[in-house]
C-alpha cells in the first residue's frame, strides 16, 4: 500500500472514532483513558480550578472523634449509655445491635487547637495538624450505607450496588488524558504495618469504568517487579530482543492490512507500540533512585520500601507530576471494631508523614493549586463502645450519620473547618454534607456540572451523583 | 443408639482419649437427657442394623417369656430373632444387604448434593420492590407476572416458573425467539441485528435488517428450537461466507459493517485467546468437567484486595497439566478476577452480560508478548517446530494461522529468526533463561540458542492481529 492509501485508511479511522488531529498516537493513548487533550462533549462546563486529584481513601473508617472530630463532653459520660434521645432509634449494624448496653467511649487521645484556623486536631497526626492551615476539614459528611463494601461503593461510585463508573472513570471519561504515556487514573494499594489491624477486603471492581468504556478503567500500579501487570519482558528476552520483534510483528501486520484493510490492524500496530513505550516510561516513574535525600528527608525513609503509605504517597506525586489526572490510594485496616487505643496510633503513623509530605511536596512544586488531596474513609465510627469498654481500651462500630474528611489543595479553602456534630458526634446540627454533595463539589473544581455530566445507560442518564439534586459546597471553596 | 438403630452415631476418631468416658453426650452438647440408661454394652467389632435391633428386642422377649399370648411387635421380634439363629441364609442375606446399604452410603456422600427448587404448595410468593435498587428500602409487594409492556401471560398459565417458560415459548410472544437469534448473530458476526442485545426495549437501537430477524426467529421456533441447526443456516450463509476485506468504498459507505459489506472480523474473546495459544501450541488439556483451576498469574493479585482471614488470600498456582485446561475452567474470584482475562474485556461476573465490550490497549500488548501463558506456547511450538527440520517455517504458519506464509511473511520470518539467532548464540544464557519460562520443562536435547530464536518468532507470529482475530 502507498503511503496516500495508508494516510487515507488511518484518515476513516479517525473519522470513524470522531477523534482528530492525533493520528496513531492518539488511538493508542485512547486506549489509556481517552485522548490527549480531548472531551466528552463540552466538557468542561466552566473554568477549572483543579486538574488533577489524588484521593487518599482510609479503607475501614477511622474513628472521627478520636481524630478530627474533638468531643471534649464525652469525659464526662464514659460509660453512660447513649442517650436514647441521640441514638433515635437509627439503624445499627449487626455487629452491636445486640448489645445490652451502648456505654459512651470517650477518645483517650489528647486534641490541640492547629494553625489560624484554629482546628482541633488529634495527636495521632502530628504532621497533619502542622498543615491545618492547608485543609478544609469537613466534620459533616454523611453517607447512606453501614458496612464497608456498599459504602466504599457509594462514596466511589455514587451507588451502594456494584457496577456504576468510579469516580477515576467519570473524570478520566468527562476530562481525557493529560500525557503522552501513562494511564489517566492510576490506583495504588499501600500496606499498613500493623498486623492486627483490621483489615477490609476492596475489589477491582472499585476502579472499574462500570457501563462506561473500559478504556477509563483505573490501571493498578503494584510495588514491586512488575508496577504494571505484564510489563516486563520474560527472563532472556531484553529490550532490543523486544524491538527487533515488535519491528518484525509491525511489518507483518502492515501486509496483513494491506491485504485486509481493516483499520483496527492499524490500532493495533500503535497498540504494541505504546505497550513498548510504557516498558520504558513505566521503570522510569518507579525508580525513585534519582530522588534526592531532601524527598526521603520529607516523606521518611519508609517511602523507599515498596507498597509501604510513604512510598504510595511518593507515588502519587511522580504520578501526577507527569500528568496522571486521577490517583486513587487505598489504606486499609482501619477497621476499629475492637482494641482501638492499640491499633489506631500505628495507623496514624503509617500515613501521618507521608500524608504531610505529600501535600507540602506538591506545594512546593507548585502543583498544590490545581490538585486535590483528599484524606479520609467511607463512614464514620459510633461513640459508643462495640464490646467491653474500660479506661484503656474501647471499639467503635460502624456509623453512617456523621463522619469526617479533609480535602487540601484544588481551590478548597486552606484553615477551614466545615460543619458541627452533636456532643457525642452522632447526629449533624449544622451544615450537613452528603456524599453526592462532596462529589458534586469535587466535580465543580474540575469545571463540571454534575447536573449537565451524564450518561445514558439502561434508559436513564446516569451521573456519578445519582438521581437526586446534588449541591456544591461553596463554603468549602476559595 | 436409642433402642433401635435409628441414631446410630458412627465414630471416624479414636475414642481412647484418656479422658471420662460419658454415655449420652456428643463433643461437649448433651443430648441424652431427662432418662436412664440400662444394658450397656460395648462390642468388639462393628455391629450392623440388624445386630442393634436383635440386641434391643432381647429385654422384651424376655419379659414376654411368662405371657400367654404375644403381641404384634413381640411376635416378630421373636421371628427376627429365630431366623438369625438358625437360619444362615438369612444372615447372609443381612451381612450382604448391610454391605450394599454401607456402600449406597459411600456413593452419595462421594457426589455433590443436588438442590432441586419447587413450588411452595400453600403459599404465593412475594416480593418487595426495592426502592432504587437498595436493599434496606423494601416497598410495594408485587406477585408473579410479566411486565405490561410485553405481551400479556393467558390465564390458563400458572403463574410459577412453568408458566414463565410456557409464557416465553408462546407463538403469540415473538421476543423470546427474536432476542435468542439476535444473541446467536452477534456470536458470530461480532454484533447483532439489533445492536444492543441486551436491550429490545424503547432505549435499545432499531434492527439492521428487521425482516430478516423476524424470518430468523420464526425458522428457529418452527425448527423446534434446534440450536445446531440454527448455527449452521448462519455459517453455512453466503453472508457470513464473505471475505473480511475491507476497501476505502466499503468503510467510506458502510463504516461499521452494519450492512454486512463484508465478513465478520472482530477480536476474539479473552477466554478464546487463551485457549487458542494453548491448542495451537498443543499444551491445551482437553479434559472435560471437574473443579475449577489456577493457571499462572501474577504474584500478589489476590492479596492486595483480600482480608487477613479470607480463603482465597493467596493464590497458589496449579501444577502439571491443569495449567493448561481451558480458560472456562479457570478459577474466578470475583474481587480480583483471573488478570490476563480481565484485561481482555471478560466481564466482572457480577452481572448478567449479553454483550462484551471488545477494546484494543497496550496492557493486552503485554499480555500476549509477556505472560508466561503464551511465551511457554511459544516455545512449546518451537519445539514442535525445531522436530520438522523439513519446512519449519510453513510448520508454524500452518500451525498458528491454517495457511502458509506469502513469500514476502517468509523473508520478514526468516530475517527476524536470523536476528534472534545471532543474538542468542551470542548470549546462550539469555537463550536458557528464556526456554525456561512456564511450568513445562523444554527438551533438552534441542539447543538452547535455536530453541529461544525460534520461541520468539512463534511469540511474535502469535501476536499478529490476524491470529488475535477471528
Amino acid at each position: 500500500m502507498n503511503p496516500h492509501d495508508e494516510a487515507v485508511h488511518v484518515e476513516t479511522r479517525r473519522q470513524l472514532l470522531g477523534r482528530s488531529a492525533y493520528g496513531i498516537g492518539a488511538l493508542a493513548l485512547n486506549a489509556l483513558g481517552a485522548t490527549a487533550g480531548n472531551s466528552a462533549s463540552g466538557l468542561p462546563h466552566f473554568a477549572p480550578k483543579a486538574k488533577r486529584i489524588i484521593y487518599l481513601h482510609m479503607v475501614g473508617a477511622p474513628p472521627q472523634m478520636d481524630l478530627l472530630d474533638y468531643k471534649p463532653k464525652m469525659a464526662e459520660w464514659f460509660d453512660k449509655d447513649l442517650p436514647e434521645s441521640i441514638r433515635q432509634g437509627q439503624r445499627l449494624t449487626t455487629m452491636t445491635s445486640g448489645q445490652a448496653r451502648f456505654p459512651i467511649a470517650p477518645s483517650v487521645f489528647k486534641f490541640a487547637q492547629h494553625g489560624k484556623g484554629g482546628a482541633w486536631m488529634s495527636e495521632l497526626i502530628p504532621n497533619m495538624a502542622k498543615m491545618a492551615d492547608d485543609l478544609s476539614i469537613i466534620r459533616t459528611m454523611n453517607t447512606e450505607a453501614i458496612n464497608h463494601e456498599p459504602a466504599i461503593t457509594f462514596i466511589q461510585t455514587g451507588n451502594q450496588i456494584p457496577g456504576k463508573p468510579c469516580f477515576g472513570s467519570w473524570l478520566s471519561y468527562g476530562l481525557g488524558s493529560m500525557n503522552q504515556d501513562l494511564p489517566t487514573f492510576v490506583v495504588l494499594n499501600a500496606m499498613h504495618t500493623n498486623p492486627k489491624a483490621n483489615v477490609q477486603a476492596i475489589s477491582a471492581r472499585l476502579w472499574s469504568s462500570g457501563f462506561l468504556s473500559a478504556q477509563y478503567a483505573g490501571v493498578a500500579l503494584r510495588s514491586g517487579a512488575d508496577p504494571v501487570l505484564y510489563i516486563n519482558n520474560p527472563d532472556g528476552v531484553d529490550s532490543k530482543v523486544r524491538r527487533r520483534m515488535l519491528n518484525a510483528l509491525s511489518e507483518m501486520n502492515q501486509l496483513q492490512h494491506e491485504k485486509v484493510g481493516d483499520p483496527e490492524t492499524v490500532a493495533r500496530i500503535a497498540q504494541y507500540e505504546m505497550a513498548f513505550r510504557m516498558q520504558s516510561s513505566v521503570p522510569e516513574l518507579t525508580d525513585l533512585s534519582k530522588e534526592p535525600a531532601s524527598t526521603f528527608a520529607l516523606y521518611g525513609e519508609e517511602a523507599r520500601k515498596g507498597g509501604s503509605f510513604a512510598n504510595s504517597a511518593l507515588m502519587a506525586r511522580r504520578l501526577v507530576e507527569r500528568g496522571v489526572r486521577f490517583v486513587q490510594l487505598y489504606m486499609r485496616g482501619w477497621d476499629v471494631h475492637g482494641e482501638l487505643p492499640q491499633v489506631l496510633p500505628s495507623q496514624c503513623k503509617d500515613v501521618d508523614q507521608g500524608t504531610y509530605a505529600l501535600v507540602q511536596d506538591l506545594k512546593q512544586r507548585g502543583l498544590l493549586d490545581d490538585t486535590i488531596v483528599i484524606w479520609g474513609g467511607e463512614f464514620g465510627r459510633t461513640i459508643y463502645s462495640q464490646g467491653k469498654l474500660t479506661s484503656t481500651t474501647y471499639g467503635r462500630d460502624h456509623h453512617p450519620r456523621a463522619f469526617s474528611l479533609w480535602v487540601a489543595g484544588g481551590g478548597f479553602k486552606g484553615g477551614y473547618v466545615h460543619g458541627e456534630t452533636d456532643e457525642f458526634s452522632y447526629n449533624i446540627v449544622r451544615d450537613p454534607v452528603h456524599v453526592r454533595d462532596f462529589q458534586a463539589t469535587i466535580l465543580n473544581q474540575f469545571g463540571i456540572d454534575t447536573a449537565r455530566f451524564g450518561y445514558k445507560h439502561q434508559g436513564l442518564d446516569q451521573r456519578l451523583t445519582g438521581v437526586e439534586k446534588a449541591h456544591v459546597i461553596k463554603d468549602l471553596l476559595v | 443408639m436409642e433402642g433401635t438403630g435409628d441414631s446410630t452415631t458412627h465414630l471416624t476418631g479414636d475414642i481412647n482419649s484418656g479422658g471420662k468416658l460419658r454415655l449420652g453426650w456428643n463433643g461437649g452438647a448433651r443430648y441424652f437427657a431427662g432418662g436412664k440408661l440400662q444394658n450397656v454394652l460395648v462390642s468388639g467389632h462393628l455391629l450392623g442394623d440388624e445386630d442393634i435391633r436383635i440386641l434391643a428386642d432381647w429385654p422384651m422377649l424376655q419379659a414376654a417369656l411368662d405371657k400367654p399370648t404375644l403381641d404384634e411387635n413381640e411376635r416378630e421380634a421373636l421371628a427376627r430373632q429365630y431366623l438369625n439363629r438358625e437360619v444362615p441364609a438369612f444372615r447372609e442375606a443381612n451381612r450382604k444387604l448391610a454391605g450394599l446399604v454401607a456402600e449406597r452410603q459411600k456413593i452419595r456422600r462421594a457426589g455433590a448434593i443436588t438442590h432441586v427448587m419447587y413450588e411452595k404448595p400453600d403459599t404465593m410468593p412475594v416480593a418487595n420492590i426495592l426502592f432504587r435498587g437498595q436493599y434496606d428500602q423494601p416497598r410495594d409487594q408485587v406477585t408473579p407476572g410479566v411486565p405490561a409492556a410485553l405481551p400479556p401471560m393467558a390465564a390458563s398459565m400458572p403463574r410459577n416458573r412453568l408458566g414463565l417458560a410456557q409464557w416465553l415459548i408462546d407463538p403469540n410472544n415473538p421476543l423470546m425467539s427474536r432476542v435468542t437469534v439476535n444473541r446467536f448473530w452477534q456470536e458470530i458476526f461480532g454484533n447483532g441485528l439489533v445492536r444492543s442485545a441486551g436491550d429490545f426495549g424503547s432505549q435499545g437501537e432499531v434492527p439492521s435488517h428487521a425482516e430478516l430477524l423476524d424470518w430468523m426467529a420464526v425458522e428457529f421456533r418452527e425448527s423446534g428450537w434446534d440450536m445446531k441447526k440454527f448455527y449452521r443456516l448462519l455459517v453455512t450463509s453466503a453472508t457470513y461466507r464473505q471475505a473480511a476485506i475491507t476497501t476505502p468504498v466499503k468503510l467510506k459507505l458502510d463504516p461499521e459493517n452494519r450492512l454486512l459489506s463484508r465478513g465478520a472480523r472482530f477480536r476474539m474473546d479473552a477466554e478464546m485467546i487463551r485457549d487458542y495459544a494453548l491448542a495451537t501450541s498443543g499444551l491445551l488439556n482437553p479434559e472435560i468437567g471437574g473443579p475449577s483451576v489456577k493457571p499462572y498469574q501474577p504474584k500478589g493479585v489476590w492479596e492486595t484486595v483480600a482480608m487477613t482471614q479470607s480463603n482465597t488470600r493467596f493464590y497458589k498456582e496449579d501444577e502439571g497439566n491443569k495449567l493448561y485446561r481451558r480458560s472456562m475452567y479457570t478459577f474466578w474470584k470475583r474481587s480480583a478476577p483471573p488478570a490476563s482475562m480481565d484485561i481482555f474485556n471478560a466481564p466482572s461476573r457480577e452481572n448478567c452480560t449479553v454483550r462484551r465490550e471488545r477494546t484494543n490497549t497496550p496492557l493486552q500488548a503485554l499480555v500476549t508478548m509477556n505472560d508466561p501463558q503464551y511465551v511457554e506456547a511459544a516455545r512449546r511450538l518451537a519445539e514442535r517446530l525445531l522436530r520438522e527440520p523439513a519446512a519449519p517455517v510453513d510448520f508454524l504458519a500452518r500451525q498458528i494461522l491454517g495457511r502458509t506464509f506469502d513469500l514476502r511473511e517468509k523473508q520478514i520470518v526468516q530475517r527476524a529468526y536470523a536476528d534472534y539467532l545471532a543474538h542468542y548464540r551470542a548470549s546462550p544464557a539469555e537463550a536458557r533463561k528464556l526456554v525456561a519460562t512456564g511450568a513445562s520443562v523444554p527438551d533438552a536435547k534441542l539447543p538452547a540458542p535455536e530453541l529461544a530464536a525460534w520461541t520468539m518468532v512463534a511469540n511474535q507470529v502469535l501476536n499478529l492481529d490476524e491470529v488475535l482475530n477471528k
